[in-house]
């Protein structure tokens, strides 16, 4: 791997900034919902769509939290797999979580609220990172 | 050596695994043998249970994806218990092995596994008595044999179980149901209003069905009864209708989210709430009124064309007494059923038995308010089953009143009107103008009837006025007193006036005709009354009450005995809900024995207090001229 193709040491840092941010954000609300449920919050308790989108978004949170962290190890040591890549997988953080978070603080009965929509958005960024990262020129590399 | 011993230990070994893979296949058979026996079980009491109607139903349990709040609180509602499949869980009775006395013979009930079972006469020999009226010479000539009780009616006060019958999906009742108030069994006759009658057989699919299950089709005809039902208990599509149309419509988000953001509700499913005029109390009036079809046959094949949110009165009719309503089709209902009215109505139309509240209703002036309607003081997906009252009708005082009667909630105006201190239980609103008038489920209940207290209604129809109701040592006199120099309202009669005119709910109890007796007895149990009139004079006359001939009101004079100091760990046997168990005249003494007669206190006809204590030469008398004619209530 020629120099020109390696990642700046500043897409790495990032990368594991935003990793380890996330682990200790959504660790955070792990223990908070816990805390809730321990206590049996009627606010969150009570509504099984809010209980359901939050424990989502804390599993996805930490799970993107702990990707960053693999891209960043992944970065340090192979080719630059395009600037998009890493613009993609940071929308995914905000997105996915975040659309679970919207979802459940206000939501319609049975369905969550409109922040739900943008999980897809965030599954969409997600899905293009991680193929770009698995073929960083494309399927026939 | 070392060869010998070693072929010994594979030998050892080789027995051990095959002694724990013979143990494990006999584990695993045993495990399907009795899977196989739980399935075919089920099958078998499938089979004979009502069947599932589709069409355009779906059941509650496709509604629970999209709407948990909604279904968790019918979920804890007393409406979904009230037909349920017998198995552990919903079954509340103690199927304990015990025997139950009955004019048929001894019954017994008793569990098998995951089964109950009850010995009771042949179902299908309870029928053809029913239709025979063949009277039965001995016990000995029933044909008792051992029955599964496949289904339960209600959970809440009491709970019925049905066992099937021929031919098909019939369904006829245990005699005895299990109270939940006493935890005891009791015979099905004693929880109703109504002289005693042995060979009474009460059939789930004609009669209960219409209101226990969802969209009932009874297909009842003289060769086979093939029931169906969209769902047991009273569950979703009861209020709101079929709903495949708006699954399948719902299962797109994007018409889910703009029907959120719209604040639209779903055009295929009906919202009680956003039904316009009366339609949304005409939901609960389905049930919750006197009513007939005008098409019997038609309802015992595929049942009630009637779906939530449709006119009721295009499929229903609801039952108004003459003096309230012309309705031409009255004359062909009292020549089939002459005493429809007196089972079910006070002598002016007011509706006197339980579970007909949308009857009362529609005559209360408030109906005439648009905005009226059963969610003013109700809701089905609040926080508590009990009587599903909202917040406002349970925590606020008057509120479910006051939100439209405005002027009556400032206390000055309130106490100018009541005439009560306005904390007391004269200043609730409901105590004056929704007495319990109405009898059900061994016990009073308010009249949804809104009205005015008068001594009219109690001398002219025999009904409790409400001042009566909770001033229970007060004469009518001295009612009609009170009632004309506080609000006006003078009566030109005024009973007796006498110096020793017994108290109204004294006078109902020991005079009063069965339904009377009734509902003067649970009012000397109600703490607002016990409060307003002292109880330390009611334990004679409840006492005597207990030896009423009929079951309810012994049922009820000896809960209102037991809330009295002294007597409060009394044994419901004491009641006589079953053969054999009416308590003698020695029992009786011995428990007025336990009333502290206060020699000081001064003599008071009106409550037979006399200068020895209770008055019983003048019960006697007055007992004598009790009103003996049969009241058969039918709640």
């Amino acid at each position: 791997m020629s120099d020109a193709n390696r990642p700046g040491l500043e897409l790495v840092d990032r990368h594991r900034r935003w990793g380890w941010a996330c682990l200790g954000l959504f660790a955070l609300a792990g223990l908070l919902l816990e805390t809730a449920h321990g206590f049996k919050l009627a606010a969150l308790v009570d509504h099984e769509t809010r209980r359901t989108m939050w424990r989502l978004a804390h599993a996805h949170g930490a799970l993107l939290g702990l990707i960053h962290l693999a891209v960043a190890s992944q970065l340090a040591s192979s080719a630059d797999p395009g600037v998009g890549v890493s613009r993609a997988l940071r929308l995914a953080t905000l997105c996915l979580p975040g659309g679970f978070v919207l979802g459940g603080a206000w939501f319609y009965a049975g369905d969550p609220g409109v922040g739900i929509a943008l999980v897809p958005i965030g599954a969409v960024a997600l899905i293009y990172a991680c193929l770009r990262l698995a073929w960083p020129s494309g399927p026939a590399s | 050596m070392v060869a010998v011993t070693s072929g010994r230990s594979r030998g050892f070994l080789a027995a051990l695994c095959l002694a724990a893979l013979a143990l494990a296949w006999a584990g695993t058979w045993t495990r399907a043998q009795r899977v196989a026996l739980v399935r075919a079980s089920t099958q078998a009491r499938d089979a004979e249970l009502p069947k599932r109607r589709g069409e355009d139903f779906v059941g509650s349990g496709r509604c629970q994806a999209c709407h948990p709040q909604a279904y968790a609180s019918w979920h804890a509602s007393w409406h979904r218990t009230m037909t349920q499949v017998a198995e552990p869980g919903p079954v509340i009775g103690r199927f304990d092995g015990r025997r139950l006395a009955h004019a048929d013979g001894e019954h017994a009930v008793e569990q098998r596994g995951e089964e109950f079972w009850v010995w009771m006469p042949d179902a299908n020999w309870l029928l053809a008595r029913a239709e025979l009226g063949s009277d039965v010479a001995s016990p000995g000539e029933v044909p008792m044999r051992w029955q599964q009780a496949i289904m339960t009616t209600g959970a809440h006060t009491m709970q019925m179980y049905w066992v099937s019958a021929d031919p098909g999906r019939r369904l006829v009742a245990f005699p005895f149901s299990w109270v939940v108030e006493a935890q005891t069994w009791v015979a099905n006759e004693a929880t109703l209003l109504r002289p005693d009658q042995a060979d009474v057989v009460y059939g789930w699919n004609e009669v209960c069905s219409k209101c226990h299950a969802v969209a009932v089709a009874p297909e009842l005809s003289a060769t086979r009864v093939e029931t169906e039902v969209a769902e047991l208990g009273i569950a979703c599509e009861a209020c709101h209708g079929p709903g495949l149309a708006h699954v399948e419509r719902q299962a797109n988000p994007l018409r889910r989210y703009r029907a959120h953001l719209l604040d639209q509700g779903a055009a295929e499913i009906v919202h009680p709430g956003r039904l316009a005029g009366k339609r949304s109390a005409e939901i609960c009036g389905q049930c919750h009124s006197a009513s007939v079809f005008a098409d019997s046959a038609a309802w015992l094949g595929r049942g009630s064309d009637y779906r939530s949110g449709a006119v009721l009165q295009d499929s229903t009719r609801v039952v108004r007494h003459p003096l309230r309503a012309d309705q031409a089709w009255i004359d062909d209902l009292l020549d089939e059923d002459p005493d429809y009215l007196s089972g079910r109505f006070w002598g002016d139309g007011m509706i006197r038995v339980s579970g007909r509240e949308y009857n009362g209703m529609i005559e209360a002036p408030c109906f005439a308010d648009p905005k009226f309607d059963c969610t003013s003081c109700h809701e089905m997906h609040g926080d508590t089953p009990e009587d599903q009252l909202r917040p406002l009708a349970r925590f606020d005082g008057d509120r479910q009143c006051t939100q439209c009667h405005e002027s009556w909630a400032e206390d000055s105006t309130l106490i100018e009107h009541t005439r009560h201190p306005a904390d007391s239980s004269g200043s609730r609103c409901v105590n004056c103008h929704m007495p319990h008038t109405v009898y059900g489920l061994t016990k009073a209940i308010r009249s949804h009837q809104i009205s005015s207290p008068s001594v009219d209604e109690t001398l002219d129809h025999g009904r409790p006025n409400a001042c009566n109701a909770c001033h229970l040592d007060r004469s009518l006199s001295w009612t009609a007193s009170e009632l004309e120099r506080g609000w006006g309202l003078s009566s030109e009669r005024r009973s007796t006036g006498s110096a020793t005119e017994r108290a109204a709910a004294v006078d109902a109890l020991v005079r009063g005709d069965a339904g009377q007796r009734a509902l003067a007895a649970w009012a000397f149990g109600w703490a607002p009354a016990q409060a307003a009139s002292g109880s330390d004079w009611m334990a004679p006359l409840l006492v005597r009450a207990l030896a009423d001939d009929y079951a309810a009101v012994r049922w009820i004079a000896l809960r209102s005995l037991r809330s009295l100091p002294g007597y409060a760990d009394l044994d419901w046997s004491y009641a006589g809900a079953l053969a054999g168990e009416r308590p003698n005249a020695a029992a009786l003494a011995e428990l007025e024995a336990r009333w502290p007669v206060d020699r000081a206190a001064s003599s008071n006809p009106a409550i037979y207090r006399g200068t020895e204590g209770f008055d019983a030469a003048a019960w006697e008398r007055d007992a004598g001229q009790r009103d003996v004619r049969a009241v058969d209530l039918q709640e």
